[in-house]
Formats: structure tokens, C-alpha cells, sequence
């Protein structure tokens, strides 16, 4: 056996397993949403295999007919989702970036360990996470206890179930991602750079906004996008903390497939989120190529 | 006696990033005798380093064969050739002691324990390690990693050993100590060397013959001193030592130069350079005929034995001379004639370059 | 003063990730059965209630699910994490190896095939494979979830162990097989322990995530198939209950647990 006939099957014997069953498990069931997204659903659950365009009409607006009709709400909820996620993405940076440019400036051994400290709480459970808030946000919660202590408000305010509470449990949730991409292009800055604009006279708001500021972009863009996907497409966060007033499109989503069990109209919908996903990704892969240049 | 090593029109190409091909062995063929300490040298990117590993058996040949010892190797495994490598970073087993690491070639050929620990201090005497078995690699000092990837590659008693730039880690001092004791070895074992490096220097001093590679061939295989004194192209003479090149013009059995100088030469006719080495340039005119530089010193630089000079001589251009003045020392500005002893000099035939 | 304000930004930073989850901790302590918002003093009963022991707690604030119920829950995920993060292991390790250590065309397409798993927003995932599992007429069991989780897993892992042998020089590879060993010894004796701190660390990343996955084991568990997760989370919309606070007290630990394993191979590493 030639030995390029050997290294090929020794590829092969690798590769091979994984891919089939990332083909079959994977990529098969995206493709089974892609095609559900464009049926009809059936009367009682269940799906008819008869092609529709109507689950995206019902969404964007061309549909009506007796069962399926038009309903803004749906892109009413779609553009609460993606307002949320943005505002999630705003205060995980505001709150990331001056911490991410703390930790760069310590020792290495002390970085090492903040860095753990960061990441470590990604690793506890989500929902035990989510249920800190709870206690933190609910009536008699400790934010209203403190408040209602020192006088600020004399009855308890509603900080569950609102807005709020959603940007800040998703901002909770998902901040290392915000930080590890911000981190590493915030350690690469050399503090020379920043000496060196300060020497050429630079005020340090000028500094900012002319040095770090487009030296640390490509952390910036990459954290709000890894954190922008998983918020838009949310559901445990905004039932938690959201309960019924905060409905996301993730909500929505599991909705058509446990209780309203519109299995291609929830595809659609799915497919609503993919696309926007979608969209991110090729602005990224645009903007990391135009910055090689 | 028949070839050690024999390569016959090895060629290998490596697609590019970009999408190209790049040809790293563009037909290479060459005889290694038993015990010969033969060099590959070369700019980077000229093909030594692929040309090595295809003889270990980490890359695969295009084109060609690799015969050891009269058997073809081209298509057998890395693991079942009779050569050894020395690595360029030495790539030694982080997580073993210096006796597994010397010692692991026997291991993997299921020798006795006793055998092993016999050979592995055997070997790490010859390096000069010994009673170091046990330490951990990661403590051991770069010099000292260098000789247990050396004890670990002839440990397994290699017909050929190949040492793929094995000394540029190192530090200048011990680089020329290391040079030493690896020629010293090789005469010891009696096997065939085969050493990449772009040093020169470094070629020179250890080699019983240097191959000269550039853009994936061999621009001239020879004796070091053949190939310093009588270059065959104008690669191998600007790329080895220090060089003044002047065009010339053949006719018939003279060759003359730009200033109308000429000299007697064995060769009809055509296009030729010639090679003139620095140190053959000297202030006193030598006994028989000779050709004269007269020139502008525009440089000077001090070596510690001799004054490099660098001379504008007008219509020849810029020389560059290797001169010993004694205690006076040249001066920019000052005019200065130096002169070449007519025989002895080196015509390159630029048609084969 | 910059300095100093950027200081206390960086600590309050901390306050920030922190403070919520010691709260929990903290309160899982209480003794306080009526109102479990106001400290009245320590206790371990909420602890002694989960392991099924004799409390004090008035009849009305236990909550009122059996704890076989949790017990039950707990099984589920380790058995769905044990599971899912060997698979995942094996599988994301292969494709590692495969990619880092074989020049072939589609290397580079591969690398980026299998950051799509990870991008995918999970409820996407979550429901393709339910709509999957049931248009091939799969039942949704405990197989189903071990399938759904390593669909992006696997990714998790790759990533992990190519991390480790992008910094494993090939040239020890090369060495070994130089050395006479055949690919199999280079790989038991060289290779293995070269990158088993990234397989060890891809496994324990692949468990802890199996462990926590809601979304997509929400959608593909099928009745009857509850992981710990989704009992807690039907727990809290049931209502706050104190016990909640020491479950998750203990699961945190667990985490610190395995986290501190995975740190304590990392150091070894180093040294």
C-alpha cells in the first residue's frame, strides 16, 4: 500500500464517523426545518405536506386567508427581540470594556486569575444564575429591600417581568462573552501606543477615541456578535424573568411547538432568527476582511 | 563501493495558500558514499529542508526515488526507514526523562531492559551527559537538549543521520564547539551524515562535500574547497564567501576586461565572468603577470587581522579587497592599485548559470 | 486617579458577577421558613430536606415534590452528561486530529464547519431536531437528547483539543515514527499524553455543558425524560422556594468541583 493510500484512509478513518453523524444529526434536521417552514400546517397539530408560502406571510404580511392571516405582532415581537439583544450587547460592553482594560494592565499570574474568575461563572448552571435574579429583582427582593432601607422608594418597585430585567439577566448570562473577545484585542494593545499619543499631545479622550478605540474594534465587533445571536434568540432568560409580559421570539418560537403545536409556522419563525444570524455573520466576515487591508 | 544514499530526480511541489503551486525539489539527484559528511546548503526557501524530510520520510516524493543502501525507500513509512533525525528544534519528549528519550528507539523495537540502559550509556557518553539519565528534558540547557536529540537519533544505530539545522538554536561559542564534536562523532561512527544549513561558514568547516541548492536544484555539489575556489555558476560564487564579479569578453585564447586588461584563458569564445576573491587582491604586485586595480578607497573596515577595503576603480566599477597593510592603516580617499596574479584566475562560463 | 477609578470599576465588576451567587449560597443557610428574603438565622435543614432527613420546617413551606423526583432528575443528567461528553469526546478528538495533522483540501473548510454548531442559536437547533426525530419516527428518549447535545458538543471539544495541538510541535510526531515507532506507538506514547490536558479539558467542558443544556434537552426530552435542569426550572415557575437555594448551592459546588480537576491537569501541564 502506497503511503499516501495509507495516510488517506488513516484521514478517512478520522474524519469519517464524525461527519456522517454530524451530516445526518446536524445538518439534517436544519434542513427538515427549512422544508417544514414551507408547509401547511395540519388542523389538528401535525403537518400536511402540501408546499406554503403562508407561514412567512403570516410574519411579513401577504397572508390572508380564513386560518392564516397577517398579524403584526409577530414582527412586533421579532423587533423587541432584536431591541433587547442590542441593548444586551450596549451594556455587556459598557460594562466589560473598562474591566477587560483593568485586568490587562495587572500581572500575568493575577491576570491568569481573573480571567478565571471572569469565565468561572459560565460554567455555573444558567438557571441557577437566573434564579440569583429572581431573588434579587422580585418585590421582596433584595434590591427592593435595600432600596425601601435607605429610603429611596416607600413602596416596592416592579423590577421582575419588565424590560429590564431581561437586558439585565441576558447581560448577566452572557457577559464572558462579551469579555473574552474584548480581552484579547485589549491585551494586544501595547501600552507604548497609548504613551505615544499622549507624548504627541494627544488629550486621553482623543487618545481613546483615535488609538484604543480602533485598535480594540475587532474585539469589540466579535463580542457583540457572539452575544447579539444567543440573546436574540433567548427564551429562558425572558420566561424567568420576563414571565409573560416580555415575550421574545424565542418565546414564541416554543410556543408554536408545545402548546399552539403550529409546527411550520414556529420553522418560519426559526427561520426568522437564522436569517438575521445569517446576516450578522457575512457583515462580520465583510468587515474582518476589510480591516486586513 | 556502492552508494549509501542515492537520490535520483526527486521532485516535489506544494500548493500554496494562495491557491498556486510551489516547486520545492525541482529535480534533485545526488550520491551519498558510506561515512560521507555531505551539506545541504542553501537561502531559505531553496529546497533543503523538504529535500531532508523527504529522505527521513515525512514528505512524500512527486517524482523520483530515494534509494538506501540499494533499496528503494520512496514509498516506506517514516517509522520503517534505517535513518534517524536530528530535529531543528530538537523536538524532545517533554513528558519523559533523558534515558527514555535516548533509549526510545530500542524500546520501540522491543529490546531487553538491560540492552537499553547498556546503549543509552553508551550514547550518553559519547554526547557528554553522563549520569544525566534521569533528569527531566525541560531542565536541561539548550546545548545540553542538542546532545540528547543527538544520542537519541544514534542511539538506534542509523545507517545515515540527517540533522536538519541543528545547530542555529545555539549561541555562537557553543555552536563552534558543537561543530567540532559532531564532526568528531561522525568520524568516530564511520556513517554517513547528512546536514542542512544556511550557514556557510558553518558548511565549510564540517562538510566532505557541500550541495549548493537554489530554487529546488543543486547548483553544484563539491569539495569545500573546490566549490569556494572554482564556483561553477554565478549562484554558487556570490552566495558562497565574499566575491568581485567583472564581465569579460572572450576571444579566442584572451579574455579581456572593461579597462582593456587581458589575460591568457583555455577557452574559445562566448559571455564569462570572472570570480576574483577579495583576499587575491594585495598592494604588492606579485612575480609573474598580473592584472592592476587602481581605485578610490571609499570604506574601510577593520576585521582584526586585515583591513577590508572597498575601492571605487571608475570603469570597473566597485571592487571590494581583503588587504593586509601592517601598521599603517588605509585611508578614504587615498588612490591605491592592488593586483591579481594572472593564473589561478577563475572564469565562470555564464551560459551555465 | 484614572487609576484608581478604573480600580474600583474592575472590583465593582466583580460585585457584579459575584454577588448574585453568593446571595444564593448565602440564603441557602436561612432559617427563616416564613419569609425566606429576611435572615433569622443558620440552619442546614433545606440541605437535610434534599437529602431526605428529618427537618424542622413547618409542613407548609416544604415544598412539595418528592425529592425521588430530584433524585430521578439527577440521574438523568449524569447519565445524558457521561454519555454525551464520551461520544463528543471521541468524536470531536478525531476531527481534531484529523484536521490539525492531515494536509487535505477540505481542512479548512472543516475548521469552519464546525464553528456553526456552536453560532447556532440553540432554540434553532432545539426544534430541528424535534421536528427530525419525530418526521423519522424516532422516540424521544434519553437517546435523543444524548444525539441532540453532541451535534454541538462536538464542536466544543474540537475546538479544545485543536487549541492543544496547534501548541504540540508536529516535529515530535516525526521524531517517534523517525525513531522506528509505526503511527499507532507514536500515538500511545507521544501524541496521547501530548495533547491529553486539551481531551481531558474538552471532556469535563462537553460534561458541564451537557449537565446545564436547557433549551435543546427541553425540546427533544420527550416526557418522563427530566434532566436537573429542567426540573429546577419547572420548580422555579411553580414558585420560590428556599430549598431552591440549596439545590443550587450544591450543584455550584459540584461545578467548582470539576472545575478545580480541570485547572488542577492544567497546572500540572505547565510545570
Amino acid at each position: 500500500m502506497s503511503l499516501a493510500r495509507r495516510k488517506f484512509l488513516q484521514l478517512l478513518g478520522l474524519l469519517g464517523g464524525p461527519t456522517l453523524f454530524l451530516l445526518v444529526f446536524f445538518f439534517g434536521p436544519l434542513l427538515i426545518m427549512v422544508v417544514y417552514s414551507f408547509l401547511t400546517p395540519g388542523l389538528y397539530g401535525g403537518v400536511d405536506w402540501i408546499f406554503s408560502h403562508l407561514n412567512y406571510g403570516r410574519i411579513l404580511g401577504w397572508a390572508d386567508t380564513r386560518y392564516e392571516k397577517f398579524d403584526p405582532v409577530f414582527l412586533s415581537i421579532f423587533g423587541r427581540s432584536l431591541r433587547l439583544a442590542a441593548l444586551t450587547v450596549i451594556t455587556s460592553l459598557l460594562i466589560s470594556y473598562p474591566a477587560a482594560f483593568w485586568i490587562s494592565r495587572m500581572t500575568p499570574g493575577r491576570r491568569d486569575f481573573a480571567i478565571f474568575l471572569v469565565t468561572l461563572p459560565f460554567f455555573v448552571s444558567l438557571i441557577v444564575r437566573l434564579f440569583a435574579w429572581v431573588l434579587i429583582l422580585r418585590p421582596t427582593g433584595f434590591l427592593n429591600q435595600g432600596l425601601m432601607g435607605v429610603g429611596l422608594t416607600a413602596q416596592p418597585i416592579e423590577f421582575l417581568y419588565t424590560d429590564f430585567a431581561v437586558i439585565l439577566g441576558m447581560t448577566y448570562v452572557f457577559i464572558p462573552f462579551m469579555f473574552l473577545p474584548l480581552y484579547g484585542s485589549i491585551e494586544k494593545l501595547d501600552i507604548a501606543q497609548i504613551e505615544a499619543s499622549a507624548d504627541l499631545g494627544a488629550t486621553r479622550f482623543q487618545t481613546f477615541r483615535k488609538v484604543v478605540l480602533p485598535a480594540t474594534m475587532p474585539g469589540i465587533i466579535g463580542g457583540a456578535i457572539i452575544t447579539f445571536i444567543p440573546a436574540l434568540g433567548n427564551f429562558i432568560v425572558p420566561s424567568v424573568l420576563g414571565g409573560a409580559k416580555v415575550l421574545m421570539i424565542g418565546n414564541l418560537i416554543e410556543q408554536q411547538f408545545l402548546s399552539a403545536r403550529n409546527w411550520p409556522f414556529g420553522s418560519a419563525l426559526a427561520m426568522l432568527v437564522m436569517t438575521a444570524v445569517l446576516v450578522l455573520l457575512v457583515v462580520q466576515l465583510r468587515l474582518a476582511r476589510h480591516g486586513e487591508h | 563501493m556502492p552508494a549509501h544514499l542515492e537520490i535520483i530526480g526527486a521532485r516535489k511541489a506544494f500548493r500554496t495558500p494562495e491557491g498556486g503551486t510551489m516547486t520545492a525539489l525541482d529535480g534533485i539527484s545526488l550520491k551519498l558514499a558510506s561515512a560521507e559528511f555531505l551539506t545541504l546548503l542553501g537561502p531559505s526557501g531553496c529546497g533543503k529542508t523538504t529535500l531532508l524530510r523527504t529522505i527521513s520520510g515525512f514528505e512524500t516524493l512527486d517524482d523520483g526515488d530515494i534509494v538506501i543502501d540499494g533499496v528503494a525507500v520512496t514509498q516506506m513509512p517514516a517509522h520503517k526507514r534505517p535513518v534517524n533525525t536530528v530535529f531543528q528544534r530538537y523536538a524532545l519528549f517533554n513528558h519523559m526523562s533523558v534515558a527514555r528519550n535516548v533509549g526510545y528507539a530500542l524500546e520501540i523495537a522491543g529490546k531487553s531492559k538491560r540492552e537499553i540502559t547498556a546503549r543509552v550509556g553508551e550514547m550518553l557518553e559519547l554526547v557528554g551527559l553522563s549520569g544525566m539519565g534521569k533528569r527531566s528534558v525541560s531542565q536541561l540547557s539548550g546545548g545540553q537538549q542538542q546532545r540528547v536529540a543527538l544520542a537519541r537519533a544514534l542511539a538506534g544505530k542509523p545507517k545515515l543521520l540527517l540533522l536538519d539545522e541543528p545547530l542555529s538554536a545555539l549561541d555562537k561559542n557553543l555552536r563552534q564547539k558543537m561543530q567540532q564534536e559532531l564532526k568528531s562523532i561522525q568520524r568516530e561512527l564511520g556513517i554517513g551524515f547528512v546536514f542542512v544549513t544556511h550557514d556557510q561558514e558553518e558548511a565549510l568547516t564540517m562538510s566532505d562535500r557541500i550541495a549548493v541548492l537554489a530554487h529546488g536544484r543543486i547548483q553544484q555539489i563539491d569539495a569545500p574547497s573546490v566549490l569556494y575556489q572554482r564556483p561553477a555558476n554565478l549562484f554558487t560564487a556570490d552566495f558562497l564567501g565574499e566575491s568581485n564579479l567583472l564581465p569579460v569578453t572572450l576571444d579566442g585564447m584572451s579574455a579581456h576586461l572593461a579597462d582593456g586588461q587581458s589575460f591568457e584563458v583555455a577557452r574559445p569564445s562566448g559571455k564569462a565572468t570572472l570570480l576574483l576573491r577579495p583576499e587575491a587582491l594585495a598592494v604588492t604586485p606579485p612575480a609573474g603577470p598580473s592584472l592592476s586595480f587602481s581605485g578610490r578607497i571609499t570604506q574601510t573596515y577593520y576585521s582584526g587581522k586585515d583591513h577590508q577595503i572597498a575601492l571605487d576603480t571608475g570603469q570597473l566599477g566597485p571592487l571590494t579587497a581583503l588587504i593586509r597593510t601592517g601598521g599603517t592603516p588605509p585611508e578614504i580617499g587615498a588612490t591605491v592599485t592592488l593586483h591579481a596574479p594572472a593564473h589561478g584566475l577563475h572564469l565562470i562560463d555564464e551560459t551555465a548559470a | 486617579m484614572a487609576r484608581r477609578f478604573l480600580t474600583l470599576y474592575g472590583l465593582l465588576f466583580f460585585v457584579f458577577i459575584y454577588a448574585p451567587i453568593l446571595l444564593v449560597v448565602v440564603y441557602s443557610f436561612n432559617a427563616n421558613t416564613v419569609n425566606m428574603m429576611i435572615w433569622s438565622g443558620f440552619t442546614f435543614d433545606w440541605y437535610r430536606q434534599i437529602f431526605g432527613m428529618e427537618t424542622q420546617v413547618t409542613e407548609s413551606a416544604i415544598y412539595v415534590d418528592s425529592t425521588d423526583q430530584l433524585y430521578a432528575a439527577i440521574r438523568t443528567s449524569l447519565t445524558v452528561a457521561l454519555s454525551t461528553s464520551a461520544f463528543s469526546t471521541i468524536c470531536g478528538t478525531a476531527l481534531a486530529l484529523a484536521v490539525a495533522r492531515y494536509r487535505f483540501r477540505l481542512a479548512g473548510f472543516y475548521r469552519t464547519l464546525l464553528m456553526v454548531p456552536m453560532i447556532m442559536p440553540d432554540i434553532v437547533l432545539g426544534i430541528a431536531l424535534l421536528i427530525f426525530f419525530i418526521t423519522i419516527g424516532m422516540n424521544l428518549s434519553l437517546m435523543s437528547i444524548i444525539i441532540g447535545q453532541s451535534t454541538f458538543l462536538i464542536s466544543y471539544v474540537f475546538v479544545t483539543v485543536s487549541a492543544r495541538l496547534a501548541e504540540f510541535d508536529t516535529s515530535v510526531e516525526e521524531a517517534s515514527a523517525d525513531l522506528g515507532a509505526t503511527p499507532a506507538q507514536t500515538f500511545r506514547k507521544v501524541t496521547l499524553p501530548g495533547i491529553a490536558p486539551g481531551i481531558l479539558g474538552g471532556w469535563l467542558l462537553s460534561f458541564i455543558i451537557s449537565m446545564d443544556d436547557l433549551v435543546i434537552t427541553y425540546f427533544i426530552a420527550g416526557t418522563g425524560n427530566t434532566t436537573l435542569p429542567i426540573h429546577i426550572w419547572g420548580m422555579l415557575r411553580r414558585g420560590i422556594k428556599p430549598e431552591i437555594n440549596a439545590i443550587a448551592t450544591l450543584m455550584l459546588l459540584f461545578t467548582l468541583v470539576i472545575a478545580a480537576i480541570g485547572l488542577y491537569f492544567r497546572s500540572r501541564r505547565q510545570k
